[in-house]
């Protein structure tokens, strides 16, 4: 009879199940297991391949840096042991700490570090910039190699230890790989050694602590000092889901979560087990990009109707909510709490002003035709700073014709040079983090090179000079002088729109100590209790 | 027998293979370019443009078609555009969890939805009857992921005795196992468990109205020997046949259950490349899948053969 | 059904069952009928009745609770939910009888052309196995990535996968009726297809039809809104509940009135389609049953 049948078939299909739980071992004890809720997916392992965030945070953990940046933004030796700069400043010696290995037990040498720069340089801003000044590399010995630079250049320990995209070091073996492939092995000399077999892309990454690794001496500061590993291993999850990541976070399944949705701040501050920190004081910058090719914002006092027409105050409490965690206005173009802060040309804009967008439009032969902008369907923080920038819009008497469309897609579009009534675009809002933006030579958005300057292309050669010298001069002090004409200028000529600064807290279990203010989350220092 | 296999297979191949043309169709005359995630928001259009190239993303379709379609032949489903990892790989590891959480959803409707709808039917026009019905209604109109959101609250939040996400491997524990798919199925199995409740109501009401259940009761057999060995037999292949097609059903819930409890199954694998473009992952993911949905209702065909002799080949 | 008489061996169920069908045949209607009208009307009255623009900002008053300016409360950007919800019923109603309307006629058609023209048969159903093969959700969201979101296209996306099921509906339909004495009779005397098709196999199909679409109907409005939660829907310009829903869910424990409200909507306008749909097959399959 079926039923017979059906019952021998569960009686072996339980049987089968049991069988499976006796034979497995058990998951490694979770309170030396860190793990995090991480903002993105971590999909390409290839710091030098993607420019994503979460792959660089994964560079943190697996690599280590020539330099690295203190909590007052110098950089300060980290793989590098001693350093000299001759008195011409032209040529720079590098001699490293002594018995560094990599993950594979083999040496850390002077020539891997040169193959891993020069493989950084080919697709990093600031180490273009760098090489071009460049004479070459010389490998001195196994531990020493020097920079020749035969141009001035004043930035070579910033961009060696540039926070955002740093030169991180990997064999040469790896390094010398040719540049269009992508890298497969993360061996690397950093704290945390990446355990591929366990990566699942789109779900879990695991790091387990790295036992070789010898930290420096000092206590740690921002991303400098002693980067001493305190769990044996850290997951990374991945939840598409803000809601599940935080009943997760509350329940104390998962002990982190890297960037909680702002508005879930007031409530995790009130919950006695959770602790808020805001690691990162410069912040994200929120801006508008327009399509400098094509009418109306190819005449700059349409840009400039962009200056008064926006509110960073609006786009902030729409995008953030809570005012603790933003600005409530920054006149700079280069971050406020950074070194650059400047108010330097700002004081006509600082009030939104419809009438005068309205004028400045008229001048600048808008008449009434729709604008595209571009609103993502799949990231909120741009998708809410885009409707407050389509409401402004229409405030100030623009035809706005919206495309909502995926993030793959804007991406997309957004690179082509097409009118915008013909598959291209005139508006849309992207963000950027606060060390980059504060560096007007590592703000990508900043450089107004023309035809190689990013989507958008705005154009003006006297403020990339104008960025040349400032990064060519290597007295911080002279260069801090020149800063003021550079946001003058940049006030003129309008590369973007900056519409709001604001800081994404983290938020991690109350037993955890020792999470360290670096700027980008760290996972070295962090104890569980 | 054989034969018939052999035909009901050829024909589902010749269907897997218009699967096959219309979604790599789909995709690669989608907007939107995978090479332009891959180098990230900070990316120079020369990046995008590299990347493409290394890829091979910049030669015509029909190259392309022809390139992936030779791996097929060899077993090579591709690698990912993303991390490269190989499809078949990526795909292999997320099968346990969208399978365990298919089979315990199945068990969870099938065990609830078979005793209400034969007691609806037993009990047809009374109380009871209604009282399951509008249960069966209610459960199958409220979205999945309401549902969802409202059992974390109550069941994992404010009473703790369930996980809120994520999904453990059953080599990790059988009770750590099935702690983490009790929500996701329930919240995806009710309106399964729904609509197999109201097909077994209503067949079990036909079969009840038939001749041989009236010489059976006059027989003098008992009414719970009526209901359970003559009628739920012969009501086996309508209710049969809802579990088949249910299975699309599910493959659609759980698509939006993984991403609601967490859980690293191929429902959100697919999503993520749909949404990344990561190609080779999308076409591997839905041929297999429409190979698995033939394969199920294969079986399910089978199994027709088991509960009614009458049917033929 | 065979003649259930008075008998004294007629089994308790039987006659109860008789009851039922008719009790319960009009009160699945009456409740269903009056709560969708009741929501019909509700979405049709929305431009007149609901007192805030639904896409307007405010952001000074996000995520308010519940209160006397905003019954329903506010969202993250300050949107009145009361008028979103409200203007959401337009959409989720278009999109519903939209979806259910293409597919009746699509699948209608597909199914007796399979069912009549033998010849087409097996090539109709080979695509349409081919397109049940792919799961909705997914084949949904792989259109949605083909072309520009809008209202038009989700109703595509949402028709699509539904119109397999009544294609296959109306041919099994047809198949049955074809074999039918008195069509072969017809046939014999000369009737010719089109009067065939309109007099005699047509007006049965149509059961079936209307039931299968009020079901298309209600899955219609629960597929856009499980588009909307997977971003993949309407574009977050115009309000629908699929939309809104997405939206608040990362505040369902924030502000749970963005979800709760259109959410019990949504739930209450599936569950009275359904219920409609229940009444009418029971309505409708009397009536049949008394023809044959």
């Amino acid at each position: 009879m079926p039923t017979h049948r059906m019952m021998r078939l569960a009686a072996a299909l339980l049987a089968v199940l049991f069988l499976g739980t006796l034979t497995a071992p058990a998951e490694a004890a979770s309170d030396k297991t860190l793990r995090a809720v991480v903002n993105a997916d971590l999909k390409i392992i290839d710091p030098t391949w993607t420019t994503a965030y979460i792959t660089i945070r994964h560079g943190y953990l697996v690599y280590d840096t020539l330099f690295a940046l203190n909590s007052k933004f110098e950089p300060k030796p980290q793989m590098v042991d001693t350093y000299t700069v001759s008195p011409d400043g032209r040529i720079y010696t590098f001699t490293l700490r002594a018995g560094q290995k990599w993950h594979d037990g083999t040496p850390v040498l002077a020539s891997d570090c040169v193959a891993s720069l020069q493989r950084w340089a080919k697709r990093n801003a600031m180490g273009q910039h760098m090489v071009e000044s460049m004479e070459g590399f010389e490998v001195v010995d196994d531990l020493t190699f020097k920079i020749k630079l035969n141009k001035p250049f004043g930035l070579v320990l910033d961009a060696l230890a540039g926070a955002e995209a740093p030169a991180f070091m990997m064999p040469a073996r790896i390094a010398n790989q040719p540049i269009d492939q992508q890298i497969t092995d993360a061996t690397g000399s950093g704290p945390f050694i990446f355990k591929k077999d366990e990566w699942q892309p789109g779900n879990k990454a695991v790091y387990v602590r790295n036992a070789a690794y010898i930290p420096r001496k000092e206590p740690p500061d921002y991303l400098s000092g002693g980067k001493v590993a305190k769990v044996d291993r850290v997951e990374w999850l991945y939840m598409p889901d803000n809601n599940t990541a935080l009943a997760a976070l509350q329940a104390g399944e998962i002990d982190y979560f890297e960037s909680p949705p702002l508005d879930f701040i007031a409530l995790m501050k009130s919950n006695p087990d959770l602790q808020v920190l805001t690691i990162d004081h410069l912040g994200v910058q929120m801006m508008v990009r327009p399509n400098a090719l094509f009418p109306p914002f190819d005449n700059y006092k349409a840009r400039e109707a962009l200056l008064y027409l926006t509110s960073q105050s609006d786009t902030m409490q729409a995008v953030v909510g809570d005012p603790s965690l933003f600005k409530e206005y920054c006149p700079t173009y280069f971050m406020c709490n950074s070194d650059n802060e400047t108010a330097a040309g700002a004081k006509p804009f600082a009030k939104q002003d419809y009438a005068k967008a309205k004028q400045l439009l008229q001048e600048a032969g808008y008449k009434g035709e729709p604008l595209v902008v571009l609103q993502p369907t799949d990231r909120p923080q741009y998708a809410a700073a885009t409707t407050v920038l389509i409401d402004e819009l229409r405030k100030a008497g623009v035809n706005v014709d919206v495309q909502s469309l995926d993030w793959s897609t804007i991406t997309s579009r957004r690179a082509k040079k097409d009118p915008p009534d013909k598959g291209g675009w005139n508006l849309f809002i992207t963000s950027q983090g606060g060390p980059d933006v504060a560096s007007p030579m590592a703000n990508i958005w900043f450089n107004a090179a023309c035809e190689k300057a990013n989507v958008g292309w705005p154009c003006d050669k006297e403020l990339v000079g104008l960025v040349d010298q400032w990064a060519a001069e290597s007295d911080p002090a002279k260069r801090h002088a020149m800063i003021d004409k550079i946001q003058e200028r940049a006030f003129v000529s309008v590369p973007y729109v900056n519409v709001g600064q604001y800081f994404q807290p983290i938020a991690f279990r109350a037993n955890l100590k020792g999470v360290l203010e670096a700027g980008v989350p760290v996972y070295w220092n962090i104890e569980k209790q | 027998m054989i034969r018939v296999i052999l035909r009901k297979l050829g024909s589902t191949a010749v269907v897997v293979a218009v699967v096959a043309v219309i979604v790599f169709l789909l995709i690669h005359i989608s907007p939107g370019d995978p090479a332009a995630i891959i180098a990230g928001d900070r990316a120079t259009s020369a990046d995008i443009e590299h990347i493409r190239q290394s890829l091979g993303l910049d030669q015509p379709l029909i190259v392309q078609f022809g390139l992936w379609v030779g791996r097929l032949m060899h077993g090579d489903l591709g690698v990912s555009l993303f991390s490269r990892m190989p499809v078949a790989t990526l795909v292999a590891g997320r099968v346990e969890p969208t399978v365990s959480l298919a089979i315990a959803t199945m068990l969870f409707a099938v065990s609830t939805a078979l005793p209400l709808g034969i007691l609806a039917a037993w009990q047809v026009g009374r109380w009871v009857d209604r009282a399951i019905m509008v249960l069966a209604i209610v459960a199958f109109s409220f979205p999945i992921f309401i549902i969802g959101y409202g059992l974390v609250w109550g069941f994992a939040l404010k009473l703790r005795l369930l996980p809120v996400q994520g999904y453990t491997t059953l080599a990790n524990g059988f009770v750590p196992y099935l702690q983490h798919l009790i929500l996701p199925a329930v919240s995806l199995g009710l309106v399964f468990m729904a609509l197999l409740t109201r097909m077994t109501r209503s067949t079990m009401i036909e079969v009840l109205g038939e001749d041989y259940i009236r010489t059976a009761r006059a027989k003098g057999l008992g009414q719970l020997a009526i209901l359970l060995r003559h009628a739920l037999k012969n009501a086996a292949v309508p209710i049969v046949t809802t579990i088949g097609s249910g299975i699309a059903l599910l493959i659609g819930g759980v698509v939006v259950t993984e991403s609601v409890f967490s859980i690293p199954g191929i429902g959100r694998l697919t999503i993520d490349a749909v949404t990344q473009r990561d190609y080779p992952v999308i076409q591997g993911v839905i041929l297999i899948s429409s190979f698995a949905y033939v394969l199920v209702n294969f079986v399910i065909d089978l199994s027709y053969r088991l509960f009614d002799p009458r049917i033929q080949g | 059904m065979s003649g259930a008489a008075a008998a004294p061996t007629e089994l308790a169920f039987s006659r109860r069952r008789r009851r039922l069908r008719f009790a319960s045949r009009h009160l699945t209607i009456l409740v269903g009928g009056t709560l969708l009208v009741l929501l019909i009307a509700l979405a049709l009255a929305a431009p007149a009745i609901t007192p805030y623009d639904p896409i307007a900002l405010d952001v000074t008053h996000r995520l308010r609770p519940p209160n006397a300016q905003h019954w329903f409360g506010t969202d993250n950007y300050g949107r009145d939910i009361l008028s979103r919800t409200l203007y959401g019923g337009r959409i989720s109603l278009f999109v519903g009888i939209a979806a259910a309307l293409a597919s009746s006629v699509t699948g209608t058609a597909i199914g007796l052309a399979a069912g009549v023209f033998r010849w087409a048969d097996a090539a109709l159903m080979r695509v349409m196995d081919g397109l049940m093969a792919i799961p909705s959700i997914l084949l949904a969201v792989a259109m949605m990535t083909l072309v520009r979101p809008g209202v038009l296209i989700v109703i595509v996306a949402i028709t699509i996968p539904e119109v397999p099921r009544v294609a296959r509906l109306v041919r099994s339909v047809v198949l049955v009726i074809r074999e039918q004495t008195y069509v072969q009779a017809a046939t014999s005397i000369g009737t010719r297809l089109p009067r065939l098709l309109l007099h005699h196999i047509l007006p049965n199909t149509l059961t079936p039809i209307i039931v299968q679409a009020t079901y298309v109907c209600a899955s219609a409005v629960l597929l856009e809104a499980y588009l909307g939660f997977l971003g993949v829907g309407i574009p977050p310009e115009i309000p629908s509940w699929g939309n809104i829903i997405s939206d608040g869910r990362t505040y369902v424990q924030l502000a749970i009135w963005i979800v709760l409200f259109p959410g019990a909507f949504l739930g209450l306008m599936v569950v009275a389609i359904n219920m409609l749909g229940d009444g009418v097959r029971d309505l409708l399959d009397q009536r049949l049953a008394s023809r044959f």
